[in-house]
């Protein structure tokens, strides 16, 4: 009998495409993607639920979603209310469990799940890998200035964007994507580094010029085999069962970018990548600052 | 949880004293320090009860505990306390005399508090002493520095050539074959400030029998805006100092020493480009290579007077070549470059309330950091006059709940200095704990010391109705913190 691989987790920076990838992988039929689970903020369901619910963001929605389809086999009000009370009765549950309870319902298939709360906080990313050992990770990467670009048009229209996204050397302070693409990226990198398993590091950019070719070459590295149905599928994310917005009482658990039109201003400027030009989301002209050109130019960025 | 083992956890801290060692009015213990087989403890009394007087007081009503008019009604003489581990038990082995102060009176206490305390052997001491520096009010005398050979009399050695109004030191620091002591307090008919002194100048003395004492700096470090030299320690062979800056935030400086005056180095300035909001460097301590300073604001987080805050504290870590890493705090672009949380944690380890970071100590290869939070006087703060996030953030939580849960002060560790966890959230489940003010590592395990100003009578709403009520957890209190391993082979 085969032993049912970990869970395989997107880990990204915010706004690199980490939810579009998740509804790309679900095309494959031996994978199964959630939204965003936010799971490693706590040890435990019951403290997990209770940073829901003092939360300003909408980090509960992504895990009823999945509770909601996998437990009671759709996603309205009726299931996602029948989500909180099951959650609420497992409240003693290590996350790890629950997790474990969540891949054995989709099982055979491997959960695939986006991450991009994790990679902000090193203790986050410490109880994923303690959760979940033998966890697979793709490191999903998007050039600093699209990602900062993409982040910065979303931002702009937000009377709520999280502290971690900002240069609170400003006032008021100032919606800074590079930030968190800094912050995240080399989080990562810390915990890769930890990993004695194989994982696998992919550009955004090449999913999209190349996404026949660089679907294949994940599924590869995932040793699953891609038949042409699965590709077909896979081209397909808007297939995905979570990939619009969800019911009125958890309509989120996907990053914005997938769930939301970004204008197309913002979608031209994204276009354009370069590690040297003024940004155009900062007031004083400034360009990256170097620690993230490294950064990037570390990752073949130019 | 953690990957590293050795860790202390809340479940492995014994509570070795309560209620200020029997008296309510110990609200402090203010000082601690490992000497000839016990732990010594000074404590800061009436604290509370003298916040009062400050100003400007702060606006709290009712009273947070019933305090007479009149200060002298309270003994306020404070006290040195010592604990044997083998018999578990505490002796009080000083208390500060009283003396005929300026204004006629003789029940001045000399000394309020005893702020600071260091064991050192100078070159004309025979061994190690205990050294105390103590706090004195404007009514009595300069403050002293006791000294004591075997723990049990304590004598006052020469004082430093100090302005009058200095009211109190706080850091002993020995460094280069000398000790080190700064003026952190100052006071006057007029008032008293408790964080900010009237000259901003590290004295040393290699002879401390004798006096002997020297300046060894420039008046605040050359810069007129560094108010106070608050906190002294080692790094990497060399003396720091961190000051107290209400103007452009606090500074870092050090120096190798040698002849006095010393040739002295910038290290940080603008509070680590955060400004006023990191007024002050205001606890420092070297761990795993690096030197660890937690900044924030003074009077709690909350400079009133100067209109900084309240905010929440920071933890900094410099290098021997002066570059620097955000460890707790709030991302941003600096002079050293762009500068994010390395922990993740932004200040205050995510919460307003812990205004101060305010004690660090090493202990078997951890890191452990105590914070001063003030979620226990929001019943008698006019919450409805904060900020409407504020507001709306503390209705989400639910006023209750907070004080139930955290309530108190937190003690956090590291072994790495990246990952963070909390030892307690809620001053070892006793809502009053308001801070840990001291922490030693000794062979016994981690001692720490609270500061709980909440007694001996604290108010309490019952209906519609405010009163005062005995509070048995009410005062200081001393936590042993032993490894299970430990505690198993006793």
């Amino acid at each position: 009998m085969s032993v049912m691989p970990a869970p395989l987790f997107i880990l990204a920076a915010p706004y690199s495409g980490a939810s579009y990838l998740a509804g790309q992988l679900d095309g494959h039929s031996q994978l199964y993607a959630l939204p965003e689970l936010c799971l490693f903020m706590a040890d435990e369901v019951g403290e997990l639920l209770d940073i829901f619910r003092l939360s300003q963001g909408p980090h509960a929605d992504g895990l009823l979603r999945a509770v909601a389809q996998l437990e009671f086999g759709a996603q309205t009000d009726a299931e996602i209310g029948g989500a909180r009370d099951w959650l609420q009765q497992r409240r003693q549950w290590a996350v790890g469990e629950l997790l474990a309870t969540l891949a054995s319902r989709a099982a055979p298939r491997r959960l695939v799940i986006p991450d991009t709360e994790s990679p902000l906080r090193p203790m986050d990313l410490r109880r994923l890998r303690r959760h979940v050992p033998g966890a697979g990770v793709i490191h999903l990467l998007r050039h600093p200035w699209s990602q900062g670009c993409l982040l910065a048009g979303w931002a702009r229209e937000r009377l709520f964007v999280p502290a971690d996204f900002k240069d609170h050397g400003w006032t008021p302070q100032l919606v800074d994507p590079q930030i968190p693409w800094l912050r995240a990226n080399r989080n990562i990198e810390r915990l890769l580094v930890t990993m004695t398993h194989r994982w696998q590091r992919v550009q955004v950019e090449a999913l999209d010029l190349q996404p026949r070719e660089t679907l294949a070459h994940l599924c590869s590295g995932l040793d699953l085999t891609l038949a042409s149905e699965d590709l077909r599928r896979m081209l397909a994310p808007n297939l995905w069962r979570f990939a619009a917005y969800g019911p009125g009482t958890a309509p989120y658990g996907l990053e914005a970018e997938v769930l939301e039109p970004i204008a197309a201003d913002d979608l031209a400027l994204a276009a354009q990548p370069s590690l040297s030009a003024p940004l155009p989301w900062r007031p004083d002209q400034s360009a990256f600052a170097p620690e993230v050109v490294a950064q990037a130019r570390s990752y073949g960025y130019s | 949880m953690s990957e590293a083992a050795g860790g202390l956890r809340e479940a492995d801290f014994r509570l070795t004293c309560d209620s200020g060692f029997g008296d309510g009015w110990n609200h402090y213990a203010h000082s601690m320090a490992a000497f000839r087989g016990k732990l010594y403890v000074g404590t800061s009394r009436g604290t509370m009860a003298a916040l009062r007087m400050g100003d400007p007081p702060p606006r709290m009503r009712p009273w947070p505990i019933e305090a007479p008019d009149d200060l002298y009604d309270i003994d306020r003489r404070a006290e040195i306390w010592a604990y044997t581990a083998e018999t578990d038990t505490w002796e009080r082995v000083y208390q500060s005399p009283h003396v005929v102060g300026s204004n006629g009176r003789s029940d001045v206490p000399s000394y309020i508090s005893f702020r600071g305390m260091s064991v050192y052997q100078g070159p004309a001491d025979r061994a190690p002493c205990l050294y105390v520096s103590a706090w004195s009010p404007h009514t009595a005398h300069a403050p002293d520095i006791l000294r004591s050979e075997d723990g049990l009399r304590f004598v006052a050695v020469p004082r430093p050539g100090f302005s009058p109004s200095v009211r109190a030191c706080r850091t002993l620091q020995p460094f280069d074959a000398r000790m080190h002591i700064s003026p952190t307090a100052s006071g006057s008919s007029k008032g008293f400030l408790q964080d900010i002194s009237s000259e901003a100048v590290i004295y040393a003395s290699d002879d401390l029998a004798r006096g002997r004492w020297q300046a060894v700096n420039e008046e605040g470090f050359g810069n007129p805006d560094n108010a106070t030299i608050f906190e002294l320690a080692t790094y990497n062979g060399q003396l720091y100092g961190g000051t107290v800056n209400a103007v452009t935030g606090g500074e870092i400086w050090k120096t190798a020493g040698g002849q006095p005056p010393y040739r002295w180095q910038k290290v940080i300035t603008h509070g680590a480009g955060r400004g006023v909001v990191n007024e002050v460097g205001g606890t420092l301590c070297e761990f795993n290579g690096a030197l660890y300073v937690a900044f924030g604001i003074i009077n709690g987080g909350y400079h009133r007077a100067a209109n900084i805050g309240p905010a929440a504290a920071e933890v900094i870590r410099i290098w021997p070549d002066d570059s620097w890493d955000l460890i707790v705090g709030e991302s941003r672009t600096t002079e050293q470059g762009l500068k994010y949380p390395l922990s993740g944690y932004g200040p205050g380890f995510d919460s307003l309330f812990n205004g101060y970071i305010w004690r660090m100590c090493v202990h078997d290869g951890w890191l452990y950091a105590g914070t001063l939070n003030w979620t226990n006087t929001m019943p008698y703060l006019a919450i409805s006059l904060w900020p409407e996030d504020v507001l709306a953030l503390v209705r989400r939580w639910g006023e209750e709940h907070l004080l139930a849960r955290y309530g108190g002060a937190e003690l956090w560790r590291t072994h790495d200095g990246i990952h963070w966890e909390p030892v307690t959230r809620s001053g070892f489940g006793n809502k009053f704990n308001w801070g840990i003010r001291t922490l030693a590592s000794t062979p016994e395990g981690l001692y720490v010391g609270t500061v709980n100003p909440f007694g001996p009578k604290v108010a309490v709403k019952r209906g519609k109705q405010w009163g005062y009520v005995h509070n048995p957890r009410g005062g200081c209190e001393v936590w042993l913190g032993t490894s299970p391993s430990v505690g198993a082979s006793r």
